[in-house]
């Protein structure tokens, strides 16, 4: 045995819940054996955690009546703010991606406006020309590249956003079908968290 | 209920799932409850902070990383509301200066008269220092490791196990006085 008596003395408790290590446990089956005093203090401490144990059944707490008040404040923070955070899906990481998909179009349009002369071209994130269709929000995890791909193969582009809840709104290039890029977004759960057709008042 | 359980809990919360909330909340309610209750003796406030307890298990559970037990995770957060609840109010001066002696006198001769062996453990948990209970209360209440009352309390294992060792000291001469007086009269 290496361990002093004060230190079993110690350990007796945990040695009554049964929560000591494997080889704590042996040290004090150990001192045990040798010590009439450290014997009478277990049974005594198992009485007592026995007695704390069978009281306590007495306590009556807030049960269903907390439950629901619970509820109800989560529903009424819900009603405001956004989701929990959930683990490893950083907030802050989308609005990076956000911002450089942003910055990728507006320096395309940058560039084939110089080239072009077209005076009437609009930048991504302006709101001020093609009219929104969906209205999207992308995964966190989703990278630039990806987002550029999906917005290239569905046919659409930002027209605005992010919004403070992290919503873009597209709208939907000449020629291409709004149901058909909306059902395109949807599919690409890797990279879109949601998509919904924005609906005219 | 097991840590698996509580962990997969913890993971559907933090989708946001309602129901899943139900069952933790279900699942440590109570014991939440009792810890609380123990520190303050007041139903009322107890069950304030059991709230806010558990409404921040909502708004953190995905920050939740399982290093420790969701239960000790749980506790170390009511322990953290408590102890400020006290220190607030002014009802607590937090020490780890072992104490000499248990105070058993003020009620003892009531515990007594009722003869019970709740009430006198009840009676000499009341004698010990704060944090002296708490350690004592999470072992033999929840039956938790002293690693684990080391998160709740966010100490070292070491302060727990002299923090215990003093406790137990103190319960079992509180208790043997008790017994004392009652074989006496």
């Amino acid at each position: 045995m290496t361990l002093s008596k004060d230190d079993i003395e110690a350990l007796l408790p945990f040695y009554v819940n049964g929560t000591l290590e494997p080889s704590e446990m042996a040290d004090v089956e150990a001192a045990l054996e040798q010590d009439d005093e450290l014997r009478a203090q277990v049974e005594a401490l198992a009485a007592i955690r026995d007695t704390m144990q069978a009281d306590s059944s007495d306590v009556r707490s807030p049960g269903e009546f907390g439950l629901a008040r619970l509820m109800r404040d989560i529903e009424r923070e819900e009603a405001t703010t956004t989701p929990p955070v959930q683990a490893g899906r950083d907030r802050s990481l989308l609005w990076k991606v956000a911002a450089g998909v942003l910055l990728a179009i507006g320096v395309a349009q940058a560039v084939l406006l110089s080239q072009s002369g077209d005076s009437d071209f609009r930048l991504a994130g302006d709101g001020g020309g093609a009219e929104a269709a969906i209205v999207v929000t992308f995964v966190p995890d989703a990278s630039e590249q990806e987002i550029r791909d999906l917005m290239l193969s569905a046919g659409v582009e930002f027209v605005a956003g992010p919004s403070a809840l992290g919503l873009y709104e597209v709208s939907n290039l000449p020629g291409v079908d709004t149901d058909a890029a909306l059902q395109l977004l949807l599919a690409a759960e890797g990279v879109v968290e949601s998509a919904q057709r924005i609906v005219d008042e | 209920m097991a840590q698996v359980d509580d962990l997969s809990l913890i993971a559907r919360i933090a989708q946001g799932d309602r129901t899943a909330m139900a069952e933790l909340y279900r699942a440590h309610e109570a014991s939440v409850f009792r810890f609380i209750l123990s520190k303050l003796n007041d139903p009322h406030e107890a069950a304030d902070i059991l709230h806010d307890v558990f409404i921040d298990v909502w708004r953190a559970a995905g920050r939740f990383e399982g290093r420790s037990k969701v239960q000790t995770w749980i506790f170390s957060m009511a322990w953290r509301k408590v102890v400020d609840r006290m220190r607030k109010s002014g009802r607590m001066a937090l020490t780890d200066e072992p104490p000499d002696t248990a105070d058993d006198a003020p009620d003892g001769e009531a515990c007594l008269a009722a003869g019970q062996e709740a009430e006198h453990v009840r009676h000499c948990l009341g004698t010990l220092k704060e944090d002296h209970r708490m350690a004592i209360t999470l072992a033999f209440w929840e039956d938790m490791s002293y690693g684990q009352i080391a998160e709740v309390a966010d100490v070292p294992e070491g302060t727990i196990k002299t923090r215990v060792f003093h406790a137990k000291k103190l319960l079992l001469r509180c208790l043997s006085a008790l017994v004392d007086r009652r074989a006496a009269t």
